[in-house]
């Protein structure tokens, strides 16, 4: 098709304009975020110093395999962040379909409420928790007074790590499966119960394919977010190191183990980034089959 | 004057959807009062009403997704009110279609045929005859989203058929698509209807969409139910003055009574000193204020002469795509209409109007109701 000379420039100079409005992020991106990615990769293969110096080691990665609990340390994050993900997604999915509910009266002061862990510091936020759940709180003496046990509560335990966690994680999950229900209609799940669908195909056939993505994003933003984290688990989980987050943490900034930390950070980053991935990959590739199915078969 | 009128159909058989003294309350107002309504086996029903009449509310009390305050809904002689939306049988279509987005055309048809457990061979012969019934063949594996509105609105109709539903209800299933598509799908949604023959309501607040379609309306208001009755009736014998209002957007003007014929039923009216016949419903004292409604098709218009003076004057004409509309100016403005090689009038023209004593309606002024009924 022949396309008029001023029309093609002013495409041009309008694809040219929102690729300049992209400019700053991309700079801080490769500044901020990528340089520091750099800076970590380049310390995790530098040669420790007192080591003829001079060219790149895969010594502190050897270390990171080497050390025996870290097997452990691994398997803890992952099941804790799994655990995190669940919670979130059981509590999240049906605050989530709460406000989107069209005949909700109490939405905006609901969202409000689940946003607000996000907007107390980390810090405050945990000294108040150690007070509910530590030693001498009402939870543990409660806890002491049913189950027996040593009276240290739910504190320093995986519980309070995976509690702490699902309520610091919760907003995101709910922001996103709220986001996603925009598409399904009150109207729908009427038409699926005229057709004789029982509430709970309602659900399972209709609701949870469209709020899949949502739900998908959710795991996926909480997964990550739960692995790396640390100031939660160092300060609920104790001084036991415990996860990876607060391992990377400790090597770095307290026993000035760099090459060790960087190492392990990389490592870290790898997994989150496969496994992310992995599931966007999945849940992408429903989408796009039923896009180009649709598309050839259309016109 | 009572609020339900009798539902016509022969009177020994019993109406197979039965609503009686139907009441709702939402948000402290009451959306539905009192209605009662007949639909027989096999009719196909207008539910016509304004917007905020309650139309979607009755649907969902029927279709078991509102709870209702007072009153029962029965299907073939079954109380309704405690079997769960999904265990009555109802097919629906929604205003705005509601197809499933992530189910293929065919998978939405199939929908509810998946939910009885029904084997694939059967399925598939049974989605693929509402494919063909709707002309939607070619379009079985696409999605909702890729669909024009008219072919959306025939999935989201052959989606709810495909079950063999025994009570169809159509919730505006026109109002989105365009002029002319909308003439077109009107037809083939009455043929549908017909020859699979289901009983089915069909809400909207377009009358000529109404009439076209069905055998009888009921013309709901303010969550009442004002009259049932055949197209004809509803424009020949309006029962009150929201219905004679509301079909056919009729002359009206405020008059007062010089004398009532109980023989014929009518009255003559006097407004200064224009004086008329109107048809009534009930007995009128002289000198009640009533008002008049008269449509301008029956508005006939003669040249004045010499032995009538003439009151009014052509002011103005209207072309209509039907033929010209003629306002004249007299005691009252009235619209009148002649077909367009109907004699020249000129503006200024003196005139005399008159019509039909049969075809104009009177009816006493009451004395203003609260505001909940003032639309
Ligand atoms: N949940 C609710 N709370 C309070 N009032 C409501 C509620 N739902 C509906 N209403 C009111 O009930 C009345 C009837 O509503 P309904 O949706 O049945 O009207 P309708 O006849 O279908 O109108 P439309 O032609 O615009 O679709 C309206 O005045 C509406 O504002
Ligand atoms: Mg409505």
């Amino acid at each position: 098709m022949q396309v008029a000379p001023a029309i093609r420039s002013s495409r041009l100079s309008r694809r040219a304009t929102s690729l300049l409005l992209l400019a700053p992020t991309t700079l801080l991106y490769l500044t901020v975020y990528l340089g520091g990615l750099v800076m970590v990769l380049v310390m995790s293969i530098d040669v420790p110093p007192g080591v003829d110096s001079g060219g790149a080691t895969l010594a502190h990665y050897r270390d990171v395999f080497g050390s025996a609990p870290i097997g452990a340390i691994v398997l803890r994050t992952l099941r804790d962040s799994l655990a995190t993900v669940a919670g979130c997604l059981l509590l999240g999915v049906p605050v989530a379909r709460y406000i989107t509910a069209s005949a909700s009266r109490w939405k905006g002061i609901v969202l409000m409420a689940v946003l607000s862990p996000l907007m107390v510091s980390a810090i405050g936020r945990i000294f108040g928790w150690i007070a509910l759940f530590g030693p001498g709180s009402v939870i543990a003496d409660g806890l002491t007074a049913l189950f027996g046990g040593k009276p240290t509560g739910l504190l320093y335990t995986e519980a309070a790590i995976i509690i702490g966690l699902t309520n610091l994680l919760l907003p995101f999950m709910v922001l996103s499966v709220a986001s996603s229900r925009a598409h399904f209609e009150e109207d729908m799940s009427k038409a699926a119960l005229s057709l004789g669908a029982t509430p709970l195909s309602v659900l399972l056939q209709v609701e949870l394919p469209l709020i899949f993505p949502g739900i998908l994003s959710g795991a996926l933003i909480v997964f990550s977010l739960s692995t790396t984290n640390f100031v939660t688990a160092a300060l609920l989980g104790g001084s036991g190191r415990d996860l990876v987050g607060y391992e990377i943490y400790l090597d770095i900034l307290v026993y000035f183990q760099q090459g060790r930390g960087a190492a392990l950070a990389m490592l870290l980053l790898v997994v989150v980034v496969a496994l992310m991935a992995l599931a966007i990959q999945t849940g992408v590739q429903r989408h796009e089959v039923r896009d180009t199915a649709a598309r050839t078969r259309g016109t | 004057m009572s609020e339900t009128v009798a539902a016509g159909g022969p009177p020994e058989q019993e109406a197979f959807l039965q609503l009686r003294d139907v009441a709702k309350n939402l948000g402290g107002n009451p959306v539905l009062a009192g209605v009662s309504l007949d639909v027989f086996e096999g009719d196909l029903l207008g539910l016509l009403g304004p917007s905020g009449s309650g139309k979607t509310t009755l649907l969902n009390i029927i279709g078991g997704f509102t709870d209702l305050d007072a009153g029962s809904v029965r299907i073939a002689g079954q109380d309704l009110t405690a079997l769960p939306p999904h265990r009555r049988d109802i097919g629906i279509t929604f205003q705005k279609y509601a197809l499933f987005p992530h189910l293929t055309v065919f998978d939405n048809i199939g929908f509810g045929l998946r939910q009885r457990k029904v084997a694939a061979p059967e399925l598939r012969q049974r989605v693929g005859e509402m494919l063909a019934v709707l002309g939607l063949t070619g379009l079985a594996g696409r999605y909702p989203r890729s669909l024009s509105g008219g072919e959306q609105q025939r999935v989201a109709l052959a989606r709810a058929l495909a079950v063999r539903p025994r009570l169809m209800l159509l919730d505006e299933p026109l109002a989105n698509l365009d002029a002319a598509l909308r003439q077109r799908v009107r037809f083939e949604i009455r043929e549908i209807l017909r020859s699979t023959g289901v009983t089915s309501i069909f809400v909207t607040h377009d009358q000529d969409e109404a009439f076209a379609l069905c055998d009888r309306v009921a013309v709901l208001r303010g969550g009442r139910i004002q009259q049932i009755g055949t197209p004809a009736e509803l424009i020949y014998q309006p029962a009150n003055a929201f219905v004679a209002r509301f079909i056919g957007s009729p002359n009206v003007f405020e008059a007062s009574v010089q004398h009532y014929d109980a023989q014929t039923q009518s009255i003559r009216f006097v407004r200064d000193r224009f004086t008329g016949a109107a048809c009534v419903r009930a007995p009128l004292t002289p000198g009640t204020r009533v008002e008049v409604f008269v449509r301008p098709d029956e508005v006939v218009i003669a040249r004045a002469d010499d032995v009538q003076p003439a009151k009014f004057r052509v002011k103005d004409w209207v072309h209509l795509v039907s033929g010209r509309e003629a306002w004249i100016e007299g005691p009252i403005t009235l619209r009148a209409r002649l077909p367009s090689e109907a004699t020249h009038l000129e503006r200024g023209a003196a005139v005399i109007p008159s019509w039909r004593p049969e075809r104009a309606h009177a009816f006493a002024i009451e004395p203003a109701p609260p505001a909940a009924a003032t639309t």
